[in-house]
């Protein structure tokens, strides 16, 4: 069989690390913590453990259902479903990679827009944002790559942030452990799910990767620094909030950000809002690629052709989604399909692959025999 | 030819993206304090506080203040008086006069906690007497400093006997269940900026003030602290004298029971004898052990009494309540609320001289 993708677009195998490192840490980060402490409070790093851990398995269930025949999701839809029912469920599937992008999109415009510019309309903060974006994605797969692979190293210097507000740390706050019941403790979980979302556009750029079946550890250890990420930023906030001001704060780590103070910059979080665009734009630039190449595949729609009508509806959504209250049900929205996504539809899937090869290859042998 | 058209795309968005807002700071009015007065016919007073830059180098604080009968259109209302823009990012303190604190501080915290141009490192106090006449005492000739009252706070945190407060400790104790707020207390007589002590909050209401005195015993009790000054009377060999403790590092660790309904505190203080009369001999092991126990015996005395007024009070500002919480399983707010004024809390705080400086 003909290789799917040339090799001189092919990216090696330790980019899988930032592409999806990249894209699981975006704006979730900036306000997961009351989501996820109005359930499980001081426990909600047990439930994140939980969280973590379970992506693990789902990563590990992509890498299974993966394979040289079957090298994306859409041959394994059309491996498993026929021709028909596999457009259906590859379309399924663009419209959530498109409903993660517009979250991120929307979200962070929202912080912008509520942080720093107030009276700045949506509409030249998506244009602006639109406009980069699509001059990544003309470039092709491997810049898209290189992004991720900035987007992790430039803004790390962000974790010093966290040395300062453990000057108020209150470690009481942790204690006691275990104090919630097994049912609180996995809502929270339910909640963290999401937030490690960012992973599932393996399924579609698996064949840009050198050696791919080589890039499984890089992807677990994409989701363990993620996971290390999000814990201690999770920790470092149960000490400095107690849980009765957590509930008070959106964005508690931006509020944590306000803590510090130089003596040249009075308000450190203009700083890290403006960083934060390096943090999004792997998530906005992969989740586009990624529907582009989903109608490649799928519906052999030319990108260029296609991107233009892409844009035009992240831009649609973005003004349509216009009021706190819609953001926060678009959030709502888009982790239930994850979580739908995540616990349910790729373990089945790749279950469903495992058992027809296995079959295909008895055959095969009854044959030959 | 497509990275052309882009580039033109990206070139345009540059005069939307400049056109934003901007902020001169000749043209703008930054706001460095800010205070509140309830007054007599129950209405807000508001005065902002802030520097006037002139043509040279100089800046003139100036003040203007408002009166409304709602405290959410305070900074408009100011805006109305004022010929400069008004900016509220810098904002260092936040001043309550006494009856304002008094009446309700619920308003404000729910107006701050949301603006989110206000830094966490603001400083808020309460004033003894109007807000308003503080804020202009620092306009007067002898101070005319914006940032005098932001710095004397800050100051006497690092050095003598306040414990740590600002904006972040105190929503915190504001929102947490289980604490009450804790405000630097000010004062003074005609333009003069003194700490007074602490004024102690009951939820959004202030209920007592304690004096410098009981401030450096709540803050060990609180938190165990560095730093502090401690000034008492001992007595020995028939004869009277003055003392001054410093602290110089406590460490503080407290004991919860909930079979016996109590909290124990211990407090190890390690100190230096500022100043002693000069009858007292302090290569005298058997003197300083005295000396010791005499302060020991004042503290805990003192401590105790300060921790029996807050729970008269049913008030909670060293959060003895959070801490049992930590210590207990499903933890029943409502019944520990209900046991807690006749809670059997003991302070119990250990001096150990260190030094007595360097002549004898």
């Amino acid at each position: 069989m003909s290789k799917l993708v040339d090799e001189k677009f092919q990216v090696s195998p330790f980019l899988v690390f930032f592409l999806i490192h990249g894209f699981q840490i975006g704006v979730g980060i900036l306000a997961f913590q009351r989501l996820v402490a109005k359930y499980a409070e001081q426990d909600s790093w047990i439930s994140l453990c939980l969280a973590s851990f379970a992506i693990h398995i789902v990563i590990w269930f992509c890498y299974k259902m993966l394979s040289e025949e079957q090298p994306d999701i859409i041959a394994v839809h059309q491996f498993l479903f026929g021709k028909w029912l596999s457009k259906l469920l590859d379309f399924a599937f663009l419209v959530y990679i498109f409903l993660i992008c517009l979250t991120i999109f929307r979200t962070y415009i929202e912080v912008l827009q509520l942080w720093m510019f107030p009276l700045l309309p949506t509409w030249v903060l998506s244009l602006v944002i639109i406009a980069i974006t699509y001059y990544i994605l003309t470039s092709g797969f491997r810049i898209v790559a290189g992004i991720a692979f900035f987007s992790v190293i430039l803004p790390f210097f962000l974790w010093v942030m966290l040395i300062f507000p453990l000057q108020f740390a209150n470690y009481r706050n942790l204690l006691p452990v275990w104090d919630h019941s097994v049912q609180d403790i996995l809502m929270a979980s339910k909640v963290f799910m999401f937030e490690f979302s960012g992973f599932e556009p393996l399924l579609i750029f698996y064949p840009f990767i050198k050696k791919a079946h080589k890039s499984q550890k890089f992807a677990h250890g994409a989701n363990a620094l993620s996971f290390f990420t999000y814990l201690i930023i999770l920790l470092v906030s149960l000490v400095y909030f107690n849980k009765d001001e957590l509930q008070h704060t959106i964005y508690p780590t931006l509020s944590m950000a306000k803590i510090i103070e130089i003596p040249f910059i009075q308000r450190f979080e203009y700083i890290v809002i403006s960083l934060w665009f390096l943090v999004i734009i792997p998530g906005i630039s992969i989740s586009t690629w990624c529907c582009a190449r989903l109608c490649k595949r799928s519906f052999s729609l030319r990108p260029s052709r296609f991107l233009p009508f892409l844009f035009a509806c992240l831009f649609a959504g973005a003004l349509f989604f216009d009021t706190r209250y819609e953001i926060n049900s678009l959030g709502k929205y888009s982790s239930f399909v994850g979580l739908f996504l995540f616990i349910l539809y790729i373990p089945l899937l790749s279950i469903l692959t495992m058992i027809k090869r296995k079959w295909h290859r008895m055959k095969k042998k009854q044959k030959e025999a | 030819m497509k990275k052309r058209s882009l580039l033109v795309l990206l070139m345009f968005s540059i005069p939307f993206l400049s056109s934003c807002s901007s902020f001169v700071i000749d043209d703008v009015l930054v706001v460095q304090g800010i205070g509140l007065d309830y007054t007599k016919d129950g209405k807000i007073r508001g005065t902002a506080l802030f520097p006037l830059f002139r043509e040279s180098t100089t800046e003139e604080p100036s003040t203007i203040s408002v009166t409304t009968d709602n405290t959410y259109n305070i900074l408009q209302k100011i805006n109305e008086k004022s010929a400069l823009r008004l900016v509220e990012g810098q904002t260092r303190i936040l001043l309550f006069g006494k009856a304002y604190a008094k009446h309700n501080i619920e308003e404000i915290i729910h107006s701050f906690s949301r603006s989110p141009s206000l830094g966490r490192r603001v400083h808020v106090a309460v004033v003894d007497g109007k807000a308003e006449t503080m804020l202009q005492a620092v306009t007067k000739k002898d101070v005319k400093e914006s940032l005098y009252i932001t710095d004397l706070i800050e100051q006497n945190i690092h050095t003598e006997n306040l414990p740590y407060t600002n904006l972040h400790v105190f929503f915190s104790n504001y929102y947490g269940k289980g604490r009450d707020v804790f405000l630097p207390y000010l004062g003074g007589e005609k333009n003069e900026i003194k700490l007074k002590g602490l004024a102690i909050f009951d939820k959004e209401r202030l209920v007592t003030t304690l004096n410098m005195k009981e401030t450096f015993l709540f803050k060990l009790i609180r938190s165990g602290s560095k730093n502090g000054l401690y000034h008492t009377f001992i007595k020995a060999e028939g004869k009277k004298g003055a003392v001054v403790l410093r602290n110089l590092y406590a460490r503080q660790s407290m004991t919860y029971s909930k079979k016996n309904n109590s909290i124990k505190v211990d407090v190890h203080i390690n100190g230096l004898l500022k100043e002693y009369p000069a009858w007292v001999n302090a290569k005298d092991r058997k003197q300083v052990h005295d000396i010791e126990s005499q302060i020991k015996d004042e503290l805990t005395k003192n401590g105790n009494r300060i921790v029996q007024d807050m729970q008269k009070l049913q008030v909670d500002p060293i959060g003895f309540e959070d801490f049992a919480r930590s210590k207990t399983r499903h933890f029943d707010w409502k019944e520990f609320h209900n046991r807690y004024p006749d809670m059997d809390i003991k302070v119990n705080i250990d001096v150990k001289l260190t030094q007595t400086g360097i002549g004898e």
